[in-house]
Formats: structure tokens, sequence, C-alpha cells
């Protein structure tokens, strides 16, 4: 009990700095766990190393099942075969490319292989808390990168079932164990289907269900799946995700996120510090290595998926955004290596250097997957810069942008007999349009040189429908003292009264809306009190 | 704790249930109604006493531990509390049936409770108002709207912030927790309203509504969540990006782009 008050108390003083400091949380969980980890060293106070085990695997357990659950494959929509090609091209890649590089540092034989997989997928706790907290599950490369997310994981779970059988811990001969452990998975990911079609909204979605009542049956899934696991000898996280997914179909998912969310987080402070409390001192092999393979992962892994995204017609700014998201190590590569410890595949150092790996790579993710940084990678990639040479353009109208929405727009001003430039950073876009023949430029629309290009600043008029306050503010400051009007259609009234101060001229979408909703409305209410009235007449 | 010495004491477990059971209600109830409610407010609220407290069971380990008692109490007292904490549940879901039985029994008179019906609670209720969801800048310019043609709005948001200033009612909450729809009165709302960009709380609720069958709105604030929208059937969606792009046909013709 007073490992866990500990454990929780620094878990919340680390919650409390990260809110005060707008910093991400779990890197400073981990390092309240090494601080704890420390401290024990210092004060020669010896760490129950068992019970903090035992606490990681519970919450990492949990953590999973709450991450699963917000996988919905329905939820994945049209980047749905972007994201099986992204997602096993980019996973059998990065383990080649993995197995390779362990090799040359020095791995031998199957621990390489774990190298190679441990490597290959990308966390699914930390990308879908990312997601969550920007609120970008909408956007194109959040579906694409949670697609991907569930392939890997699905992957990843066959490839624990094929490894903890060939553990062969009933002595049962290898090839035995390892049908029946991947029987058993594809037996438990038939079960999840079977939830998802039938008994999770049977479950979950009677009437008059409070919230504890539906809290108590999420739990009781996800203990009946981990309770397969275990008695399958499959690793107990497996039975935990495929709870998640069997729990993951609207609307079970979010009826029952409000109360799962909670718990999430209880369990997400439980497995970091308790994860930064295991980290033990590396010697500096480990170190170096861990940093290889950081630096490897972080480096490859955007290009890569840039690359594999090029023919799925996902703008190239989605795809850095996707492979900057997914530029880490999965915490099943924790269980991986735990696995392979566990046969002797892996020495006891390795895992030492594999979680040391995992909190690196989960921690630069933060950082590193920002509006920032995919910027500057944008201006890198060739594809961005349209090589197409525009001639000298003068008098003619800009639009940035130019999504389903703005067609209308187009077509009159071609109507008009006006020249007309679009930007857009859709390829999709792009090639429609220059199709009917229309100047289409694919790219930034913020990006200066780009607007350069296109002669922004003797514009006759330049219309943005971009939605990052970003790229409008690097428009407006671009074309600041040019004279040029610049429409801004914005949806938040902050964001609009800082385009004015730059000399933009807004349009807010958020009171046009307003106003037609508004009509709408008194219409739909005058039309039910004549209703009312004529009834009542009818009855008199 | 062992079952087997509760057996020996089966007689003390029954009668110490039956004085919880019974006694409680009936002593609560006799100083209520001498305080002057009325006969079933008193009988609704005895009703909740009738069984020994969670802290019971650590109060007999205390004294076990402290070599005070022996065994079998502890034994006892678990049994008492498992009867009186399952048998009171279901007096409390059924307590008005109850009510009735007693009335009917005649058991209540002796009481001497006031025949008067208690102030009913809530009557701040809110009834026929619309619910807007997200003070974002489209919540808010709804709420100014909606307040302009008369409506009684609330306004719900999980930054109270944002919900500071505001001319109407306003609830600080989260509308995927079951308790802030019930705060809302959503199941008494005329009309309701999300203004929120996050997908997932959006279809959450437009379920939620639909299952209440109160009319709903939802901000479709990007084309890929129009299908979900149309498969829950919300009776409007609000178009934020399509009206903006009308707004700069407009704008753009008063800057005299389009001549002819």
């Amino acid at each position: 009990m007073t490992a866990l008050m500990i454990i929780l108390l620094s878990a919340a003083v680390a919650f409390g700095i990260s809110t005060w400091l707008r910093v991400p949380a779990i890197p400073l969980l981990v390092l309240a766990g090494i601080g704890l980890n420390g401290l024990a060293y210092v004060a020669d106070v010896p760490l129950e190393r068992g019970t903090i085990e035992e606490m990681m695997q519970l919450g990492l357990t949990f953590l999973v099942f709450a991450a699963g659950m917000e996988l919905n494959p329905a939820r994945i929509g049209r980047q749905r075969k972007a994201a099986i090609t992204v997602g096993t091209a980019q996973f059998a890649t990065m383990a080649v490319i993995g197995a390779g590089l362990a090799l040359l540092l020095g791995f031998q034989g199957l621990e390489a292989v774990y190298v190679a997989f441990a490597i290959a997928a990308s966390s699914t706790i930390v990308v879908v808390r990312i997601l969550m907290q920007r609120r970008q599950f909408f956007e194109p490369f959040g579906r694409l990168v949670l697609g991907v997310l569930l392939l890997q994981d699905l992957l990843i779970i066959l490839l624990l079932a094929i490894l903890s059988g060939a553990e062969d811990p009933h002595e049962r001969g290898v090839a035995m164990s390892i049908a029946l452990a991947m029987s058993a998975t594809v037996a438990m990911m038939a079960l999840a289907y079977v939830f998802i079609r039938w008994v999770s909204p049977w479950l979950l979605l009677r009437e008059h269900l409070d919230q504890e009542t539906m809290l108590l049956s999420a739990v009781a899934v996800l203990f009946l799946f981990v309770g397969v696991a275990y008695w399958t000898s499959l690793p107990l996280p497996v039975g935990a995700f495929l709870a998640g997914v069997a729990l993951a179909a609207f609307p079970v998912n979010g009826v029952i996120r409000a109360p799962v969310m909670g718990l999430s987080n209880f369990f997400l402070a439980l497995f970091f510090v308790t994860l930064g409390a295991t980290i033990t001192f590396p010697g500096i092999r480990e170190l170096f290595l861990a940093i290889a393979l950081s630096v490897t992962i972080i480096a490859l892994t955007p290009p890569l998926v840039v690359l594999l995204a090029r023919r799925t017609g996902i703008s190239t700014r989605s795809a850095i955004e996707s492979g900057l998201l997914l530029a880490q190590c999965s915490e099943f590569s924790i269980v991986l290596v735990l696995i392979g410890s566990a046969s002797g595949h892996v020495r006891e150092e390795m895992v030492s250097m594999f979680v040391l790996l995992t909190v690196m790579t989960m921690i630069m993710t933060s950082f590193i997957a920002t509006d920032q940084v995919t910027l500057r990678l944008l201006r890198f990639h060739p594809s961005a810069r349209d090589e197409r040479m525009v001639k000298s353009l003068k008098n003619h109208i800009i639009l940035i942008g130019c999504g389903s929405n703005s067609r209308v727009l187009l077509d009159l001003l071609l109507l008009e007999g006006h020249d007309v430039v679009v930007v857009d950073e859709d390829p999709a876009v792009v090639d429609s349009l220059r199709s009917r023949g229309i100047t289409a430029v694919k790219g930034d629309g913020g990006d200066p040189a780009l607007l350069e290009k296109i002669c922004a600043r003797d514009a006759l008029v330049i219309a943005s429908t971009m939605r990052r306050l970003l790229d409008n503010l690097r428009l407006l400051r671009h074309v600041r003292h040019a004279d040029v009007p610049v429409l801004v259609r914005v949806f938040d009234d902050e964001e609009a009264e800082r385009f004015r101060r730059l000399g933009g001229e807004t349009i807010l979408e958020s009171e046009a809306a307003a106003d037609e909703f508004v009509k709408w409305f008194a219409e739909r209410q005058e039309r039910s009190r004549e209703q009312t009235t004529r009834q009542r007449e009818g009855t008199a | 704790m062992r079952m087997g010495d509760a057996q020996a004491y089966w007689l003390a477990c029954l009668l110490l249930s039956l004085f919880v059971l019974i006694g409680n209600p009936f002593i609560f109830m006799w100083i209520i109604a001498k305080s002057g409610y009325g006969e079933r407010t008193s009988f609704y609220t005895s009703v909740t006493v009738a069984q020994i407290s969670e802290f019971s069971f650590i109060f007999v380990g205390v004294g076990l531990a402290a070599g005070l008692i022996n065994p079998a109490i502890v034994s006892v007292t678990t049994v008492v509390g498992l009867i009186t904490i399952a048998t009171s549940a279901y007096m409390i879901l059924y307590n008005r049936p109850l009510y009735e039985a007693c009335r009917r029994l005649k058991l209540l008179r002796m009481f001497g409770a006031k025949d008067v019906e208690d102030d009913r609670p809530d009557s701040q209720q809110l009834r026929n108002h619309v619910v807007v969801v997200g003070m974002n800048a489209l919540g808010r310019a709804l709420v100014q709207r909606l307040l302009d043609q008369g409506e009684t709005v609330l306004a719900i948001d999980t930054d109270p912030r944002k919900l500071r200033g505001l001319p109407c009612r306003t609830l600080n909450g989260n509308i995927e927790y079951l308790e802030v729809i019930e705060a809302a009165s959503l199941e008494h709302a005329k009309f309701a309203v999300s203004a929120l960009q996050i997908e997932d709380s959006n279809n959450l609720f437009a379920y939620r509504c639909r299952e209440l069958n109160i009319p709903v709105a939802i901000h479709a604030f990007d084309r890929s969540v129009v299908d979900d929208l149309n498969r829950l059937k919300v009776d409007y969606q609000i178009d934020t990006k399509g009206q903006g792009s009308v707004q700069l046909v407009t704008a753009m013709t008063d800057r005299g782009v389009f001549n002819s």
C-alpha cells in the first residue's frame, strides 16, 4: 500500500507540474518514476520490484484496453485502404531495417528479430492520447493513423501469440504450442467481432443503465477477455486490447468512454511512473544502443510513411504528420521483450535497454509531432514544391484552399472571366482542377516561397479557406504591405481579431452559420405553432 | 470471518436484523414526523436507514484486533450487515408500494404525521428550454441569437471560464457523462444544439438526444463527419464552412468582383 501511495503521490505532482507548465504529462510521469528509483537508491531503501512490476502490468493492461476502445474500424472511414497499405508496408519495412541495424549493432540471432519487431510497431496509448487531446481524430491523417495503429496492433498480437507459443509453457512441443497460441488469438479476435456486432450493444445500450453499471459491464468484458488470454497462456495485454476493440464500436464506445476515461488516467499514472521506476541505470553500451535505435526510428519513420502514402491520395502534409505521430516504439514492444527475456532469447540488460528506448521514443513524440516540425519538414520535401513555372501574374484572384465548399465561388469567378489561381495541398484537388484547365498549384498556402511564385502581392483579391491559424498568419504577413485585400474564412472570433490586426478581412463562419440556423429554427417554431393552432381549431 | 460461527448465533442474527430493518425506520419515522414533515416524506426518509453501516465492519474488526470481542461477534455483524444492506436496498427501490401498503394497513397512524405534501424539490427545474453545448464562437453566437428570440437557453461547457458572463443559465460539465445530461434536464428540453468540434462527443450527444426524442442540431464541422450525422438522423447540421463560403461570395460581390 505504501508503494502505491508513493507512486500516486508522485504522479499527482507530475500531473500538477504538467498542467502548470503546459507540457505533456507522460514524460513527467516517467521522470517521477526515475526520481523515485533514484531516491530509493540514495536513501538505501529497497524497492519492492515485484510489486512495481505487477503494478506496471496492471497499468499496461488497462491502458491497452482503453486505447483499444478508441480503435473503431468505422472511424477510419475513407482512409481504410491507405491505412492497410501504409500500415503493413511500414511495419514490414521497419522490421527489415531494424533487423539489419540490429545485426550491425552486434545483436545476434533471435535477439535481432526481437529488436526488429520491437521497433516496427507504434504506440497506441501515446498516439491515441495525443490525437484525443488535440482533437485531431477526424482529420484525414488522424483517421489514417488510427487505421495504421489498429492494423499494427493486430499484427503484433499475432506475433506475440507465436512467441509465447514458442516459449512452450506446457511442454507440448514448439510447433504445437505455436499453433495453439495462434488459434487462441484468432478465436479471441472472432470473439471480439461477436461482441462488436451483438453482445456489446445488448450489454451496454439497454435503457436506464446508470454509469456505474456501464463501467462495471465494461470492466467485466475486460476481465472476460483477459481471463481467456490467461487460460490460453497468451500475454494478458493481448486480451485487454481485444476487449477494448470489442467495445470500440459506436455508440457503445461513446457511452462508456466517460467512466472509463476516469479510470484510464489513474492507470496511465500508474504505468508510466512504474515504468520510470524500472529503468535501471544503463551501461554505456545500452545507452548508446538505445540512442542509436531511437534516432533511427525518429529519422526513418516520417520519410517512410510519406513515401508509402504517396499513392494513396493523402496530402504530403498529412503524410508527414502521420509519420511523425508513428515514430515511436509500442507498449507492446515492452511485452514482446519481456516474453523474450522469459524464454531466454533476450538478455537481461537488453530488456532495460528496450524499456529505455520505448520511453525515449514515446516522450519524443509529443515534442516532434507538432505543426512547426511538420512545416519545416514540408519545406524539404521535393513534391511539396511544385516545380511547374507559373507565368508572371497580375490582377488575378487567388483561392487558397479549394474544398467542396469553394467550388461555387470558383465557378462564379470563372464565369465572370477572372484569372484564377488555386492553391491547395491536396494533390487530388489540384489534379482535378488542372484537368479543367484551371491554374492550380499544389502546396502550402502560407509558404512565402509559393506565394512569391504566384505573385500574391500583385493579386486583385486573395480568398483563404485555410483552417490553421499559423498558415493564415503567414499569408497575411507576406502580403501585408502590398495593398491586396485578403478575405479569410475563419471560425473563431479571437483568431479573426488577429487576422484583422494584420489587415485581413474576416468572414466569421460561426456568425454566418448561427444566423442560418436560427432562421431555420424560427421557421420550425412557427410551423409547429400553426400546427398546434390548427389542431385546437379542429377539435373546437 | 467464519460463517460457521454465525450459525450458532442464528437467533441473534435474526433478531438484530429485524431490529435494524424495522426498529431503525420506526425510530426515525417517529422523530421526523414529530419534526413536522409530511407522512410520505417521513416514511421515505426512514426507509433509507434500515441497514447497518460499512463502518460497523471496521469497528468490529478493530475490536477483534484489540482482543475486546470474540470472532463470533464479527461473524454475526457480517451476517446482519449482509441481510440488512440487501433488504434495505429493495425497500428503498420499492418505497412507494411499501408506503401504500403501510397506509392501507393503517400502520402509520401512530406517528401522527402532518397530512401535508412537502414542497416538491427542484421547482427550479428547466422545462421547454434550448440546450446549447460548447461555448466556442458558434456556441456563443447561437446563445445570443436564441436569447434574442425569447428562448430559455442553457449553455453547457467543460471550461468554466467560457461560461463566465453569459447572459443565460449555465452548466459546467461534460455531456459525455449521464449526470450532466440529467442536470441539464435534457429530457424536458425543447431542442438541443451542439457547437462542439469533437466528432465523438457530437455523435454521442446526437445519439442520446434521439433516445430521448429531443430534436437536435449538430455542428458538422468537417465533411468527414456528415455521414455519421446522417446515419444518426439529426434534425439539422450546422454547416459553418458552407455558410462561411456563401458569405465569402457575398463579400466578393460587395467588392465589385462580380460586375456583370
